[in-house]
């Protein structure tokens, strides 16, 4: 698996941010971003960074996850050991 | 791995080229500029409109309400954001099914802002040809100059397109004021930036590779796709072979197709591929390469269509069929779903109510040696009136308040209330129970909403 550098920034920032996305507009749907501070025990006054702070994490955690993925598929084999 | 998967391979990885498109006029491209107008219109315009004292559309995340002219909806009522997102995809598979990629074509955001983006580039830079030989020009000053105009024009567009997407959700109005004065929120600042770096990315550096690269659409599309589908195709009977001719000449003795190899379908296609090769997935379905054809065909006295919105069907058959098991399914479905869409909203609660029970103490015994349980009261006015709430309760014999409560409610508010229920223990059989809490708007007895609550019974 070679692939361009640009191509693996896109698999690895593009998907991650589409599901951050969703899944910060499901959680905030049901939990108040206050309150989730106030239960890290984190002071907050802004619920903007509130959901900021957790959409950017959740984008981050994901784009980690894709790394990993581009990583585990990067076998030694694939680099032309076996040939026909 | 056979050629054809190798050559995609390398399509896919390869180095890209600038794609320079060529203006096109035609009935198509009259239709997509219509629909950029209107929809960057609505863009643009939406959170400019005001309702009631407020903005029409907000999505009013540090309030946590929406608004949507009449409607103001509450966390609770997320159910309906999710039924619009399923009506937006089935709309979605509906259309594809019977239309092909038309919301690439016309109405994709990508598609919208690059048509925007591509006209300030050829105002400022030329048509096609002049772009090519701006590029290779050695007059460095003509050059960086144009270049800056270009890009700044196209920084300014995005930074505006920044503001108002963070104008849908905090108030665009006073946003301007803070803007205007440098004193937004680090979080607003950063989000205006970040939407103006992917606009200015995307439109201005991206294009087509966004579709070719990053859309989810375009891979699954074809499922979506049969032969009754519309799709942009090359009469390759009619046309072939290709090959230039005198306008004057008979094709027929030339032995030639319509097809003068022109190539303008190729100029013109802002993904840079040749239809006339069939259908490939790089297609956005713009129909570009129609009006260039037609306009040839058109100059060369030869009946328009050589290149043609048509489907698969009507290539071999001369049928189409437009009702289809998919078709009426996806219509089905989507119609159901919009019905009860607008049922929920029509009928939706204007009252809501929350109880939650306090957690410090889970009961108290009073002096009269009844039970006491505490709970808190969250009481969501969601009409257009401010109400005064009753609240009763019931569940259990003999329960009653400590005291009487009303709850004052302005309109699109919460107010807490705590309230005291007591029951004779001797009356609970086990060691706790469900009751029921009501809350009754005074003046008008159909505002009510009700919840059920946990009732402990002292050991």
């Amino acid at each position: 698996m070679t692939m361009p550098l640009k191509r693996r920034l896109i698999a690895m920032l593009w998907p991650s941010f589409v599901c951050a996305g969703i899944f910060s507009a499901f959680l905030f749907a049901f939990i108040d971003p206050l309150l989730l501070s106030d239960s890290l025990g984190v002071e907050a006054s802004l619920r903007l960074a509130g959901y900021s702070i957790t959409f950017l994490v959740l984008w981050a955690l994901g784009a980690l996850s894709t790394l990993f993925g581009i990583a585990i598929l990067k076998t030694p084999k694939n680099d032309g050991e076996r040939k026909p | 791995m056979d050629n054809t998967d190798n050559s995609l391979k390398q399509s896919l990885y390869a180095k890209r080229e600038t794609i320079h498109p060529r203006h096109v006029t035609g009935i198509f491209a009259t239709l997509r500029v219509t629909a950029v107008v209107v929809l960057m219109g609505i863009y643009y315009g939406l959170p400019w409109i005001p309702w009631d004292g407020r903005q029409a559309v907000l999505f009013d995340l540090p309030a946590r309400k929406f608004y949507l002219f009449g409607i103001t909806l509450w966390p609770q009522d997320f159910i309906y954001l999710a039924a619009l997102l399923i009506v937006a995809a089935l709309s979605l598979f509906f259309f594809t099914a019977i239309a092909g990629r038309l919301w690439c074509g016309f109405a994709c955001p990508q598609t919208v802002w690059t048509e925007v983006f591509m006209w300030i580039e050829r105002k400022v830079e030329g048509d096609r040809n002049q772009r090519i030989k701006l590029d290779k020009s050695l007059n460095k000053k003509h050059k960086v100059f144009l270049k800056t105009v270009k890009h700044g024009i196209w920084i300014i567009l995005s930074l505006w397109t920044g503001y108002t997407f963070v104008g849908y959700f905090t108030p665009i109005i006073q946003l301007g004021y803070k803007i205007a004065a440098l004193q937004t929120g680090p979080w607003e600042t950063f989000w205006v930036l970040f939407y103006a770096f992917a606009t200015y990315g995307n439109a201005g550096w991206m294009r087509e590779q966004v579709c070719l690269y990053m859309c989810p659409y375009a891979r699954f599309q074809s499922a979506m796709f049969d032969k009754n589908t519309l799709v942009i195709s090359y009469d390759s009977a009619r046309g072939e072979p290709r090959g230039h001719r005198k306008r004057s000449e008979d094709i027929k003795t030339a032995g030639l197709g319509s097809c003068i190899n022109c190539k303008l379908c190729v100029q013109v296609c802002p993904t840079g591929i040749d239809i006339r090769d069939g259908l490939q997935y790089q297609c956005i379905g713009c129909a570009a390469c129609i009006d260039a054809c037609d306009d040839v065909m058109d100059k060369m006295s030869y009946p328009k269509g050589l290149i043609r919105y048509t489907t698969e069907n009507a290539f071999v058959s001369g049928e189409t069929k437009l009702l289809r098991p998919k078709v009426i399914l996806y219509a089905l479905v989507l119609v159901a779903i919009c019905a009860a869409l607008i049922y929920g909203l029509v009928t939706r609660d204007a009252v809501g109510l929350d109880v939650i029970r306090d957690r410090n103490v889970l009961y108290r015994v009073t002096n009269e040696g009844l039970a006491e349980n505490i709970y808190t009261l969250k009481v969501l006015n969601k009409d257009n009136l401010d109400h005064t709430f009753r609240v009763a309760v019931t569940g259990l014999p003999g329960i009653s308040l400590r005291e009487e409560k009303e709850v004052f409610v302005t309109s699109g508010h919460v107010e807490e209330a705590i309230i005291a229920v007591l029951v004779d223990p001797v009356d609970m059989k086990s060691p706790s129970a469900d009751i029921h809490i009501q809350i009754i708007a005074k003046n008008n007895p159909d505002l009510n909403a009700t919840a059920k609550a946990r009732y402990l019974k002292p050991r």
